[in-house]
C-alpha cells in the first residue's frame, strides 16, 4: 500500500515539475508563436545550475557555491534566462524556423558540453552531492517526498497564476497578437523583436525552474536527463493538451506522463524478455504517434485555447 | 494649397535590392487633404503605401514628413510620428476581441482609453454590440470599419488606407468613404488607395495615376475628370509622363 502511494507521490511530482517546463513552452509557444525546438537546454541550465550554486563544492571540480536553496533556484533561473537572452539575440529576429533549428542545436550543445566539461558538469557521470532543502529536518524519505510534493504544487499554482494574468494582460495581448500577424502588430507601433525576445526569456526561464526543481527532487543530474527526446516529450505534452490554453497544458502534461509512465510499467511487465531492451524505443515510436495523432485527430489539442476576456472588459460588459 | 504635411520625392523603392517596383514617384500631401492614389493592378498602389510606412525597402528619394525624412524609420516607429497605416488585407486580428484590438491599437494606456474607445464606439454602433466577439467573426465591412477604428484610435494625424472599400457592398462602401470624409475634415491628412475610379475622384481633394510603379498624372480631381487620362491609361493607351 505504502509502495501504491509513495509511487504516486513521485508520479506527482514528476508530472507538476514537467507541468511546470510545459507552462514556459506554452509562453513562448501558444502565446506567441515561437517554435522553441530545444527545450532540454533550458531545463538543463536550471537543472546543473540550481546544483552547480546550491551544492556543495568537491574535489576536482571548479564549482560550487554551496548557496541557500532560495539563492540556488533563483540562479538556476537565471542561467537559463542568460541562455535563452544569448540564443534570442543570436537568432535576432527569432523568426519561426531558425529559430527551431537554432534552439535544437543549442539543445545538442548544452548536452554535449554537460557531457565533456567535467570540470563543470561532473562529465557523463553527472552532478550529485546536493543537499536538498530540509533534508535533515524530515529524514523519513516518504514524508520528504510528500512535503517536497506540496512544495511543486505550489510553485506550479504560482506559476500558472503569473501566466494567466500575463495571459490577460496587456502584454499577453500583445503577444497574441504579434502571433497572429508580425506586420500588423508593428504598423501599431509595436515592436515584435523586442517582445518575442521577452516573451522567450521568460518562458526559458520558467523551464529552468522545472528543471531546478528536477534536479532537487534527484538531488542529482546527468547529460542523460536533458537528452533530445525530452524537447519531445515536452512539446507532445502541450500539443495534446492544447497550446494557447494553461490548463490544457497541464492537463495534457498529466496525460502523456500517465501514458509514459503506465507504458513503461505494462511493457517491462508484459513484453518478451527480448524484447525488454527496446521499451524505451517503443516508448519514443509512441510519443512520436500521439503527436500525429493528437494533430490530426484533435489538432487544438484536448483543451483548446479559448477567448481570453481581460478584465477591464469584463468590467464593460455591455448592458 | 493648405501646408504640406508630407512630400515623397522621387521614390523609388521595392521588396528586392535593384528591383525597384516604385521608379522615382513624387506625391504631395497637405493637412487635412484627402488623396487618392489609383491605378491598375500591380500598378504599385500598395508599395507605395508600404514605403510610406516604412514597410518596404526605399533606394532613392525621400519621404519628408514635415522637415523631418521618413526613409529608415522602422514602421512600429511610425505611430510615433502620428502615422497609421490601415492594411489592404490582415488589418484586424481575428484572434482578439473587438475591444482588444482597440485597445492594442491604442497609444495611451491610461484611463483615456476607455474615452477613446467609446468615442470610436459612437462612430461604430455596430463595434459596440460585438466588442467582445473576436474580430475573424465580423464581416467584411464592419472588419474595414474595425480597421479604421483602430487608426483613428491611435489619434494619428496622417492615416495611410489602402482599398479600405475592397470588397465591401456597394452601400458599405459608401458608408466606408462618407466616413473618411468626416475624419478628413477633423484636420487628418489621408492617402487611400482606390478601385474605384469614380469614387476616388469624387471624395478625394487630389488624385494621383499610378501605373508600372511610376506616376501618370496628377492634378486636381476637376482636371481628372475632364481628361482622358484615366480612360488611356485604364485602357492602355498612351501613357502620359509625370506632369
Ligand atoms: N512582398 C512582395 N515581394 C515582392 N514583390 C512584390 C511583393 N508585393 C508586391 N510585389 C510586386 O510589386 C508590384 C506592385 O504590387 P502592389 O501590391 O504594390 O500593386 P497594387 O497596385 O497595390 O495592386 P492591387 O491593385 O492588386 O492591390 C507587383 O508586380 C507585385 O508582384
Ligand atoms: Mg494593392
Amino acid at each position: 500500500m505504502i509502495g501504491i502511494v509513495s509511487y504516486l507521490v513521485f508520479f506527482l511530482t514528476m508530472g507538476f515539475v514537467l507541468s511546470i517546463a510545459v507552462l514556459g513552452l506554452n509562453l513562448q509557444w501558444g502565446y506567441t508563436g515561437l517554435f522553441n525546438g530545444g527545450v532540454a537546454a533550458f531545463f538543463g541550465a536550471g537543472a546543473y545550475g540550481v546544483i552547480l550554486f546550491g551544492g556543495s563544492n568537491k574535489a576536482g571540480q571548479l564549482i560550487g557555491f554551496g548557496l541557500p536553496y532560495p539563492f540556488a533556484v533563483a540562479g538556476a533561473v537565471l542561467l537559463a534566462g542568460l541562455l535563452a537572452w544569448i540564443v534570442g539575440l543570436i537568432t535576432t529576429h527569432l523568426r519561426h524556423d531558425y529559430l527551431a533549428i537554432a534552439t535544437f542545436g543549442v539543445a545538442i550543445a548544452v548536452e554535449n558540453f554537460a557531457r565533456n566539461a567535467e570540470p563543470i558538469t561532473g562529465g557523463a557521470k553527472g552532478l550529485r552531492g546536493f543537499e536538498r532543502p530540509f533534508e535533515t529536518v524530515i529524514n523519513d524519505p516518504f514524508w520528504f517526498n510528500l512535503a517536497y510534493l506540496i512544495f511543486v504544487f505550489v510553485v506550479l499554482i504560482i506559476v500558472y497564476n503569473i501566466l494567466e494574468n500575463i495571459g490577460q494582460s496587456p502584454f499577453g495581448r500583445l503577444l497574441r497578437a504579434i502571433r497572429e500577424d508580425e506586420v500588423a502588430a508593428q504598423s501599431l507601433g509595436k515592436s515584435p523583436a523586442r517582445v518575442r525576445l521577452q516573451a522567450f526569456i521568460f518562458g526559458s526561464m520558467i523551464m529552468g525552474l522545472s528543471g531546478a526543481l528536477y534536479a532537487t527532487f534527484y538531488a542529482f543530474i546527468s547529460p542523460q536527463d536533458i537528452v533530445p527526446i525530452l524537447t519531445f516529450q515536452i512539446w507532445s505534452m502541450l500539443i495534446v493538451g492544447g497550446s494557447g490554453n494553461n490548463k490544457g497544458a497541464v492537463f495534457g502534461t498529466l496525460i502523456v506522463w500517465a501514458g509514459w509512465v503506465g507504458s513503461g510499467w505494462v511493457l517491462t511487465q508484459f513484453a518478451p524478455v527480448e524484447m525488454q531492451l527496446y521499451i524505451g524505443t517503443i516508448q519514443f515510436i509512441m510519443i512520436g504517434l500521439i503527436i500525429v495523432l493528437t494533430l490530426l485527430i484533435r489538432p487544438k489539442g484536448l483543451l483548446p485555447e479559448k477567448l481570453i476576456i481581460s478584465r477591464s472588459v469584463a468590467r464593460v460588459k455591455p448592458e | 494649397m493648405s501646408d504640406t504635411v508630407l512630400n515623397v520625392q522621387s521614390l523609388t523603392a521595392g521588396y528586392v535590392p535593384g528591383l525597384p517596383i516604385l521608379h522615382d514617384v513624387n506625391m504631395r500631401l497637405g493637412r487635412g487633404e484627402i488623396v487618392a492614389v489609383i491605378g491598375p493592378n500591380g500598378a504599385g498602389k500598395s508599395t507605395l503605401i508600404k514605403a510610406i510606412a516604412g514597410l518596404v525597402l526605399v533606394e532613392e528619394g525621400t519621404i519628408m514628413l514635415g522637415a523631418r525624412n521618413l526613409v529608415g524609420i522602422r514602421p512600429d516607429e511610425m505611430a510615433i510620428f502620428g502615422i497609421a497605416y490601415v492594411p489592404q488585407t490582415n488589418n484586424i486580428f481575428r484572434t482578439l476581441t473587438i475591444r482588444q484590438n482597440l485597445m492594442l491599437a491604442a497609444k495611451r494606456s491610461d484611463g483615456l482609453v476607455d474615452d477613446l474607445i467609446e468615442r470610436m464606439f459612437t462612430l461604430f454602433e455596430i463595434l459596440r454590440d460585438k466588442q467582445l466577439d473576436k474580430g475573424g467573426k465580423l464581416s467584411g465591412g464592419q472588419r474595414q470599419m474595425l480597421a479604421i477604428a483602430m487608426a483613428l484610435v491611435a489619434e494619428p494625424t496622417l492615416i495611410l488606407m489602402d482599398e479600405p472599400t475592397a470588397g465591401l457592398a456597394p452601400k458599405v462602401a459608401e458608408e466606408i468613404l462618407a466616413l473618411v470624409q468626416d475624419i478628413a475634415e477633423k484636420g487628418v491628412s489621408i492617402i487611400f488607395v482606390e478601385q474605384n475610379v469614380k469614387a476616388a475622384l469624387r471624395i478625394s481633394n487630389r488624385t494621383y495615376i499610378l501605373a508600372e510603379g511610376r506616376n501618370q498624372i496628377d492634378g486636381s480631381t476637376q482636371e481628372l475628370m475632364e481628361g482622358q487620362v484615366i480612360k488611356e491609361i485604364y485602357l492602355g493607351g498612351r501613357r502620359l509622363e509625370t506632369s
